[in-house]
């Protein structure tokens, strides 16, 4: 077509956003660049900044032994926070994925002695899949915000764990967990690092090379028009509570593998972290941004915080404030003030 | 009384970026007189009404009220100095009763601090609805318990409350207040209008010519954004109206008529067969055949929206049905449509079509992602994705720094053909149903547009076209279906070589 209009495309310089005049000099550049991809900076800054300040602190933070009790935290943790990541993406929010996971928890304790592993295994995730799909139900037929959906879910599934496990923990004799979760494979990384970089690498690839992870940007970034564009909504909201569900049963079972046994309201704890974690990562609670790699980041991020805090022997009150804060931060960094009102 | 007008707008102007609402408009409303105010859609009349509430600031003018001159933009100010404002979007609390809605704000002032506050406001709003014979309507009742055109009523009500309350003769501007209202409130509406004449200034603004007509003593015409015309309402016929309301010289080049082709076969693509949607329209027939653009005409507000929303699966028929390629279609959704080469190009961009932080090329390709995926693993073909968005981007001459900018920061005529080029990209696209699709765009790139839809028609692809400028609409169309009221009202051919004139449609619009 016409051809000057194409010349012209391809000779304009790249705009600057933010407040930078055009052509003002090194500080506007980086301003724009700043502007563009501050959601990937922010983490990528503080995990460096976290790793050389403890290092300065304290000459064992860099060691053998660190590393492996980082990557189990880290492995437990970036499951779980993946389980969310996708709810977030879509302009939701699940935090019933905690409850679920130690709902799991129980369940493969319950049921891997009389089952065997691998059906118990499928067992615990599919229940784990059904209870996020009631999420999605709830929230796409009845029409009830995620939040409270998934607030009311936490406490019935916190109600069922303790119910079946009468409020005690749950031994099991099977020694698979083990092997799936604690022993290693490749070097002296522990199994469950594996299983939690492989997720991510799986749900990274499923949100950015197939039509169905579009989706989900499109549906997070603008509801209607996805909805004007052909995308059936309803079932890509569906989808996702349910993955969510089956991914915080996941969560679970690495959970019970690395406590060896049952523990009612075990993973609850981890909900804020998980939070945190998808947040520091970079994706924005008002949807439509991000992504499960940004996830893995943010999990290595609230996880090296953590256990830097414990290595300078900082008390555990004041890590719970330091998180509070973090997660505060993190979402006033990320979230896009354009669609405020979007976050009720 | 003061010799000066009541109201006195001079030398008002507005423009949204490209699009010049308000141009030079000047305008006076003294007490007694009933200012009609008309003109077609887009022609300025909704800025002019937000530029007297106050809710929308002008770029140049003076406002003036009571001989004192007005804040621009201030909706606060323009309310204390006496001007009330009954919109089509009602400002109603709705959890609250009708006698504390009436008097809002202004209770201390009206009945003092002391107990029993409540029973003499009460006792106040009873009068006034009295006065107003407003006998259907409870001041106890709560807003949310009333029927639409009852809380117009108390809308209505409010103003004139407000207008008794204050010394100077107050200013009440109803804007299509009838739209909601059975011919009784109607009525009901128009008795109060005569009667309250001497002591208030009105501006009506409607598109029901025969209601202006019969309340006007004066008629203030507006066309793109300027005053035609002002002149006094005696022996003024609705032909006189209609010519200043849409005269003047189309250009045929601007359209490209001559590459007019029309419809390549009989055997339509797509039909809508006594099609009814529960409030938006009914008994709907509507025929496109390949190679054909169809204009759908009508004010806002008359169903051809909705119409256009239909056949692109996006609204629900309660009654009728849809018939795409010779099939019915019993299932009809956007999902359905898109896979049956049905595509909707909808009215309003941010809302509607835009996935503001995504890429231009994300914004692209959306529309045909199940196009590019592998077919035995699903996985999307990357480096494809990347061909095709260039490619389209290129054809469509959009302007982009480069395509991973997010939408947001491309200019509206450059956003809209994203929305194109999604589209363009499926290949197989039987129908295309655009509704307003040059909105906010500005001249050089609605030529485009308009070369784009031209050139799509002749490749035998169905067109639906719904647009409020009725200009567009006779250039493009090789037929325009003229919508009032929900219903089809006329259907007239507009080939090439003899198209129809702006009244020739306007006639059955209103």
């Amino acid at each position: 077509m016409t051809q000057n209009l194409m010349d012209e495309t391809a000779t304009a310089p790249r705009q600057s956003r933010g407040s930078g005049a055009p052509g003002g000099g090194p500080l506007a550049v980086a301003g724009s660049l700043w502007g563009r991809y501050r959601n990937m900076l922010v983490p990528v800054l503080a995990l460096v900044g976290l790793v050389l300040y403890f290092q300065s602190q304290s000459p064992a933070f860099v060691s053998e032994g660190s590393a492996q009790n980082i990557l189990r935290q880290m492995a437990f943790l970036t499951v779980l926070a993946l389980a969310g990541t996708f709810v977030i993406l879509i302009g939701g929010i699940d935090l019933s994925v905690a409850a679920n996971a130690t709902l799991a928890g129980i369940l493969i304790a319950t049921w891997i002695d009389d089952y065997g592993g691998a059906l118990a295994i499928a067992m615990v995730i599919a229940v784990g899949a059904l209870v996020g799909l009631a999420n999605g139900l709830i929230t796409t037929v009845l029409k009830v915000p995620s939040f409270l959906v998934t607030l009311g879910m936490m406490s019935i599934l916190n109600g069922i764990s303790n119910q079946i496990s009468d409020g005690g923990p749950v031994s099991f004799a099977s020694g698979l967990l083990q092997t799936l979760v604690n022993e290693s494979t490749v070097g002296s990384i522990p199994n469950g690092a594996l299983i939690a970089i492989g997720l991510t690498v799986l749900l990274t690839v499923i949100a950015f090379a197939t039509s169905y992870g579009r989706h989900l940007y499109a549906v997070g970034g603008n509801e209607r028009a996805a909805a004007l564009s052909g995308i059936r909504v309803r079932a890509v909201k569906l989808s996702v509570f349910a993955l969510a569900g089956a991914i915080a049963a996941i969560a679970g079972i690495i959970f019970t593998g690395q406590a060896s046994t049952g523990v009612p309201m075990g993973a609850d704890a981890s909900l804020l972290n998980s939070i945190a974690a998808i947040v520091v990562g970079g994706t924005a609670l008002s949807g439509g941004i991000g992504g499960p790699h940004r996830t893995l980041l943010g999990a290595l991020v609230i996880v090296i915080l953590g256990s830097g805090m414990d290595i300078t022997a900082v008390d555990p009150y004041t890590q719970l404030v330091v998180k509070g804060i973090v997660v505060i931060a993190a979402v006033a960094l990320t979230i896009d003030r354009r669609r405020y009102g979007v976050i009720k | 009384m003061t010799a000066a007008p009541t109201l006195h707008l001079t030398g008002v102007s507005k423009s949204y970026g490209p699009v010049r609402a308000l141009q030079d408009v000047s305008l006076e409303v003294r007490p007694g007189e009933v200012l009609g105010l008309i003109g077609e859609n887009g022609a300025g009349k909704s800025t002019l009404i937000g530029v007297v509430a106050g809710t929308v600031r002008p770029d140049a003018g003076v406002v003036r009220v009571h001989g004192r001159d007005a804040p621009l933009g201030d909706a606060r100010a323009m309310s204390a100095s006496g001007v009330s404002v009954v919109v089509q979007e009602q400002a109603l609390v709705e959890s609250l009763r009708v006698y504390e809605n009436l008097y809002l704000g202004r209770e201390v002032d009206l009945v003092g601090r002391a107990p029993g506050r409540g029973r003499r406001l009460r006792r106040l709003a009873r009068t006034l609805l009295a006065e107003l014979h407003l006998d259907e309507i409870d001041a106890d009742a709560v807003v949310a318990d009333l029927t639409y055109p009852q809380r117009q009523l108390v809308e209505i009500a409010k103003a004139f409350a407000i207008a008794g309350g204050s010394d100077a003769p107050p200013i009440i501007l109803l804007d299509e207040p009838t739209s909601a209202l059975t011919e009784h409130e109607a009525e009901i509406l128009f008795d109060l209008i005569a009667r309250w004449r001497d002591r208030v200034a009105f501006i009506y603004v409607s598109h029901i010519l025969q209601d202006v007509l019969r309340l006007s003593t004066r008629l203030l015409v507006l066309r793109d954004g300027r005053v035609v015309d002002t002149l006094a309402n005696d022996e003024v016929t609705d032909q006189q109206l209609h010519a200043l309301m849409v005269g003047r010289a189309r250009s045929t080049d601007y359209y490209r008529e001559e590459e007019q082709s029309g419809a390549q076969d009989d055997t339509p693509v797509a039909e809508l067969r006594s099609a009814s949607s529960a409030a938006d329209f009914t008994q709907v027939d509507l025929v496109v055949r390949p190679g054909e653009i169809v204009g759908l005409a009508g004010v806002v507000g008359s169903g051809k929206s909705s119409v256009a929303a239909a056949i692109a699966g996006a609204l629900p028929l309660s009654d009728g049905e849809v018939v795409i390629a010779g099939r019915t279609r019993r299932r009809w959704s956007v999902s359905h449509a898109v896979r049956q080469g049905v595509l909707y190009v909808p009215p309003e961009r941010a809302r509607d079509s835009l996935f503001p932080n995504a890429s231009v090329r994300s914004n692209i390709t959306i529309g045909f992602l199940d196009l590019l995926a592998r077919r035995s693993v699903r996985l999307l073909r990357i480096r494809d994705e990347r061909a095709r968005a260039t490619e389209l981007s290129r054809r469509l001459a959009v302007k982009a720094s480069s395509l991973s900018v997010p939408v947001r920061e491309l200019s509206g005529g450059n956003q809209q053909k994203t929305v194109f080029a999604r589209w363009i990209g499926r290949g197989h696209c039987q129908v295309l149903v655009l509704d307003d699709p040059t909105r906010g765009i500005d001249v050089g790139t609605r030529e485009e547009i308009y070369g784009l839809i031209r050139s799509l028609a002749a490749d035998g692809i169905g067109v639906v076209l719904c647009t409020e400028s009725l200009e567009e609409v006779i250039g493009l169309a090789d037929r325009v279906v003229v919508m009032r009221d929900g219903r089809v009202s006329a259907e007239i051919d507009a080939p090439g070589s003899t198209k129809p004139t702006e009244i020739d449609i306007v006639e059955h619009m209103m």
